[in-house]
């Protein structure tokens, strides 16, 4: 094992240390790049880098680790010796796997420690903060394991060979998409795992899939049917992208009639009916039509300047906005905060619960600001900022409010103090707060208007209407100067309706609460009738609740991932039936999907092409499974196996079955005239053996006696 | 009594749908020096691939010491040295470093004998495999392999593209090795002259089918060369053709210059009738044999006649 | 040492026949006298560079023909008996090499006096008269 050990290291150290040079360059420049706006190790920029950086290194490792001894000569030298292949193959990935750890860790570890040092980065540093790092790196021993697979893995060059790689990019994907440390080890252990078992069968059987084992087979088929769905659907995707976009549905082609809802300052609930894009008319609740409502153009709209201020709160106390919680987005653990002080920058320490300022040119820390004021560096002191912190600072007519779930604090970075403005009562806590504001620009043109197009950058005035807060006991509506004027616990389900807008009227201490049902309530069933409707209560300061109604949801658009514009979608059914069921009911919960889109989708009966492709697909899967299973003559159970994979996983399942079953010849039997496979002794089909190769008299064969005829010893 | 060392049982190998071994059942017996021939192609390296196990076979068996090729335990394989075909060793290697990795992975390291072949092949310590001449190579390769003392020498073409005097120091290791009474050898060669000296047995392979499994002298004894005279010219080659055992026969003027195998006294009988006014039995040297016996079968056997007739 | 032996491959004559003829040409022409030792089967065989069977085979065929004697522990040695074998065997063999120089003789035109002149002096050559012992 030592010998083995001694010689893998001795062979691959060259390429180490190459990706070793080349990682240490790579980081060195992206670091030194991002040292000046102050983002370091547990960057996006930079984590990415490590994991582009250990892609490679990692294939590259695993591939030429094997590469040169798959050569039939090499391949003999390596494993005709009085070693088992296992610990052959153990040998390889200890001494490979170090070999990439060491080339990834080394570069790694040296930015880290430059890092931390201070004085070097205008921040603070916390070992988490190597955490996305760390797994990135990780995430580069897939490829180890897919790169010696393909360089071990019989296959042609142009089709399987290669897919292993898309299965470690596909995990790769899932761990920058989880937002769990733990869960993305844990993916990449099981990638791991399956690869290895893969990479073992294949080390151990030279290459060819005849005879491995279940386990090794299994892993196989996991690896590439991964390979091959990715695959087929980036094929699509990419096809797509060249097609001609296609219409939805009719109604997107012509402009749709609809209605939508808007509260106006005195109260009124204007209904806008549009066409496409244009404002055709605007009633009030009851009917009676708003003149004048029709924007002319050059002129402002004059149903923006009906508009009350408003504010958008989520109310649904489970709603954790995940992607701020995710373990390698940084601001989870510091965030620079509360506007710019010259030369300056502040973090926000959660764990700490304190702010950290640095002075920029000289990289030096300036001190610290907790709910008790500025300390010194050195200086001790245990007060923190109770709490969460929210993921939103709010804006409004109070500069430098700092939230967290357990109070809401002005912090002056510049003055270096912290005054605490607000604490809910005993148990609540804070979910969102805003400030009710209404934007007033200048410019005829609306908010951007001004900008880019060669004309004067407009003024934008801001008309504040007070704060709202929303939290797991309610709703309380503040004033500017953060004194609280109500609370008022709505009478709705916040599982339904999870966000809600805040409109203050022109009539003193009067709102319009709006809430909006939830994303997750709609998307739990597509149609339209069992959407819920808006609600829309009135509510007084001084009188509670004046009164409360419905409307009905108007059309919505979110976006729609992946962002392509045609119905390819139902044909992916050609290519693996479950492929647009994936689409219909999985992604959805999960990627936000335009609604109506989907809706159209079944209503326009693409639901029977889509339907049609599936099928379609299957039976193409199941036949062809069904005749290669034929044709190789395989036992009943395997064939069945395969023929249920064939109908489920469609043309992928024919692709994979090819990838997984030898090809043998066959030849027609001596006996009973059929094709027989040749690497059977008996035939399939009337149980004969091979004939021996016919002779014609010329052979030399010694008698039986003749063969004993060495010399005596003299 | 002589055990069997090597034994192979309808082994049968497809690439693809293409057959490189057909039904290969043959023995090696213990102690034997056995040269495996055949033209380029044959099925000879495809064989011994799948006797170490580096290769399944499509179909049949293959044992060795005993144990399924497929399933050799560590110790046996232990015991079969093999050196494939053209040398290949790691290239980045030096002499002393291939040593190390050889001995660290054999339990019988007999260092002596490395140094003495290495020394004899001219090759220092310290030289890289990649900047050895082929010859060198080969000895490196055969130094790495005798000195684990094996009990069975496997040896793929050898002498392939090996100098005289390479070559010369090859035949004596493999004397040497033969020391060992319980050594065997088996090795695939091309040239004649190599096998005629060491070898004790031969198979002949010709397209991927046995044809011949005997001692060098029985080969070398069964393939007879007859010139036949005639006195009229137009000769009457279709009654000389159709006898048993005809591997192909040349008109050269007013002679009929056959080769035969396995003839027999009836054969010879035959021949006495067949109106030629004189016989001459021709011997033939075991290369000559084995030309005759693997060249194209029927009545002519150089294909330069073709383009003679052309001109 | 002795004797000189030399083997051609690729030769009609296998190698023990080659081997065979000359130890009996060395012991008739007396280069080798009786009581010689010859090499021993592997020392000839690594000398010589070809397999130690052929050599054994070669040294079976010249004991059984009386050329050598083996004698347990010692070694093999040229024997001092040379008729062993039967006057017709002898002619037996002789006679294709016989045959092949009458037909030369004929090819090439010599007459019959030049030939038995000719090979009177070959065998003077080889020693053909009774071994006077000190001839080289």
């Amino acid at each position: 094992m030592k010998t083995i050990l001694w010689k893998e290291w001795r062979e691959n150290i060259g390429w180490a240390l190459l990706g070793m040079i080349g990682a240490g360059l790579m980081m060195t420049l992206v670091l030194a790049q991002n040292v000046r706006t102050q983002e370091t190790i547990a960057e996006d920029e930079f984590t990415g880098l490590i994991a582009c950086i250990g892609a490679i290194i990692g294939t590259a490792i695993g591939f030429l680790q094997v590469i040169f001894e798959t050569r039939q000569g090499h391949w003999a030298v390596l494993v005709h010796r009085p070693i088992s292949r296992e610990r052959l193959f153990m040998g390889k990935v200890v001494a490979g796997l170090s070999l990439y750890f060491a080339a990834m860790l080394i570069p790694f570890m040296l930015c880290v420690v430059w890092v931390q040092i201070p004085g070097n980065v205008a921040g603070p540093f916390y070992w988490q903060m190597t955490i996305p790092g760390c797994i990135d790196i990780l995430a580069g021993t897939p490829y180890y394991f897919a790169g010696m697979l393909v360089a071990r893995r019989s296959a042609r060059w142009y089709a399987s060979r290669c897919l292993p790689l898309v299965a470690a990019l596909f995990c790769t994907f899932l761990v920058l998409v989880i937002p769990i440390a733990k869960l993305a080890i844990l993916t990449i252990v099981v990638f791991d795992i399956v690869m290895v078992t893969s990479v073992r069968g294949a080390f151990i059987k030279g290459g060819e899939i005849r005879a491995q084992g279940v386990f090794s087979k299994t892993s196989l088929t996991c690896v590439l049917l991964i390979g091959l769905v990715l695959s087929g659907v980036f094929i699509v995707i990419t096809v797509a992208s060249f097609l001609p976009a296609p219409p939805h549905t009719d109604t997107q082609m012509q402009p749709m009639e609809r209605l939508s809802y808007k509260p106006l300052r005195d109260g009124r609930i204007a209904v806008i009916k549009s066409l496409g894009t244009e404002r055709i008319a605007v009633d009030d609740k009851e009917g009676n039509p708003i003149p004048d409502m029709i924007p002319i153009p050059g002129a402002k709209d004059p149903l923006e300047q009906l508009t009350p201020p408003q504010t958008t709160l989520i109310i649904k106390p489970s709603d954790i906005r995940i992607r701020d919680y995710r373990y390698r987005y940084q601001i989870r653990h510091l965030r620079a905060n509360l506007g710019t002080v010259e030369q300056e920058t502040w973090y926000y320490l959660p764990d700490v619960g304190r702010f950290v300022g640095y002075n920029i040119p000289t990289r030096t820390l300036i001190g610290s600001i907790g709910p008790e004021g500025f300390a010194k560096p050195g200086e001790t002191r245990t007060d923190r900022f109770a709490g969460e912190r929210l993921w939103q600072n709010p804006e409004g007519p109070i500069f430098g409010l700092f939230a967290t779930t357990k109070a809401i604090y002005q912090v002056n970075l510049t003055l270096r103090t912290a005054i605490e403005l607000f604490e809910p009562e005993d148990n609540d806590q804070i979910i969102q707060i805003g400030s009710i504001v209404k934007y007033i620009n200048h410019s005829p043109y609306g908010m951007m208007g001004g900008y880019g197009m060669g004309m004067e950058a407009q003024e934008t005035d801001y008309e504040y209407a007070g704060y709202a807060i929303s939290t797991n006991h309610g709703l309380i509506l503040l004033d500017n100067n953060m004194n609280i004027l109500a609370r008022h616990v709505p009478e709705v389900d916040t599982a339904t309706y999870g966000w809600m807008h805040i409109y203050k009227l022109d009539e003193p201490d009067r709102y319009v609460l709006w809430f909006n049902p939830d994303s997750d309530a709609i998307d739990e069933d597509d149609k339209e009738s069992t959407t819920p409707p808006y609600r829309v209560e009135i509510f007084d300061v001084n009188q509670g609740l004046i009164s409360s109604f419905e409307l009905p949801t108007d059309t919505r658009t979110f976006y729609r991932w992946p962002n392509i514009d045609t119905t390819i979608e139902p044909y992916w059914g050609l290519i693996s039936p479950p492929a647009p069921l994936l689409l219909l009911t999985a992604l959805p919960t999960y990627m936000y999907t335009e609604i109506g889109y989907t809706q159209a989708l079944l209503k326009n009966s693409l639901d029977i092409v889509m339907g049609l492709c599936m099928l379609i697909g299957a039976i193409a899967g199941l036949v062809g499974n069904l005749w290669i299973g034929h044709r190789n003559a395989l036992a009943a159970v395997p064939k069945t196996v395969w023929a249920v994979l064939g109908l489920l996983l469609g043309p992928c399942g024919i692709l994979l079955m090819l990838c997984m079953q030898d090809w043998p010849a066959r030849l027609r039997c001596q006996d009973c005239g059929k094709p027989r496979r040749v690497d059977r002794m008996a035939c399939e089909h009337c149980g004969a053996s091979f004939p021996t190769p016919p002779t014609d008299g010329t052979e030399i064969f010694d008698q039986a006696g003749d063969s004993q005829e060495l010399e005596p010893a003299i | 009594m002589t055990d069997t060392v090597i034994q192979t049982d309808r082994l049968t190998k497809y690439f693809g749908s293409k057959c490189a071994l057909l039904e290969l059942s043959m023995q090696v017996p213990r102690g034997c020096v056995f040269g495996f021939l055949g033209r380029n192609g044959s099925g000879k390296t495809t064989a011994i691939r799948m006797l170490l196990g580096l290769l399944d076979p499509t179909r049949g068996s293959a044992t060795i010491f005993g144990h399924d090729s497929q399933q050799l335990p560590d110790n046996v394989r232990g015991k079969i040295g093999y050196m494939p075909e053209g040398h290949p060793f790691y290239r980045w290697m030096k002499a002393k470093e291939a040593g190390r990795f050889q001995s660290g992975t054999y339990p019988k390291w007999n260092k002596d004998l490395f140094e003495a072949v290495l020394e004899h092949f001219g090759i220092g310590p310290d030289d890289k495999v990649k900047n050895l001449s082929r010859g060198m190579r080969a000895g490196l390769c055969l130094a790495l392999t005798l000195a684990t003392e094996p009990e069975l020498l496997i040896l793929d073409d050898p002498a392939l593209g090996l100098d005289p005097v390479a070559r010369h120091a090859f035949l004596e290791s493999m004397i040497y090795v033969t020391r060992e009474k319980r050594c065997t050898i088996f090795f695939s060669s091309h040239l004649l002259s190599d096998v005629e000296r060491v070898a004790d047995r031969i198979a002949v392979l010709d397209h991927n089918v046995l044809k011949a499994c005997c001692c060098v002298e029985t080969f070398r004894k069964q393939i007879r060369q007859v010139i036949l005279r005639y006195e009229d010219v137009p000769i009457d080659s279709a009654r000389v053709m159709s006898m048993p055992g005809m591997l192909h026969c040349v008109h050269i003027g007013n002679e009929l210059k056959l080769t035969l195998v396995n003839a027999n006294g009836e054969v010879d009988e035959a021949l006495n009738h067949v109106g030629a006014s004189s016989i001459e039995q021709v011997p033939l040297g075991l290369e000559e044999a084995f030309l005759a016996y693997l060249g194209d079968k029927g009545e002519r056997t150089s294909f330069f006649d073709k383009v003679g007739a052309s001109q | 040492m002795k004797p000189n032996l030399t083997i051609k491959t690729g030769s009609p004559t296998p190698i023990y026949r080659q081997i065979v003829d000359q130890i009996c040409l060395a012991a008739a022409t007396g280069e080798m006298q009786p009581g010689d030792a010859i090499p021993s089967v592997r020392t000839l065989a690594e000398r010589l560079v070809i397999n130690p069977n052929t050599v054994a085979k070669a040294y079976n065929e010249l004991r059984r023909d009386g050329v050598i004697e083996s004698q347990p522990g010692r070694g093999m040695f040229i024997t001092d008996k040379r008729d062993v074998l039967t006057k017709s065997e002898r002619v037996r063999r002789i006679q294709p090499l016989l045959d092949a120089l009458a037909e030369q003789s004929v090819m090439l035109d010599l007459d019959n006096s030049e030939l038995h002149k000719r090979l009177d002096q070959a065998l003077k050559q080889v020693g053909k008269p009774p071994a006077s012992g000190e001839k080289p």
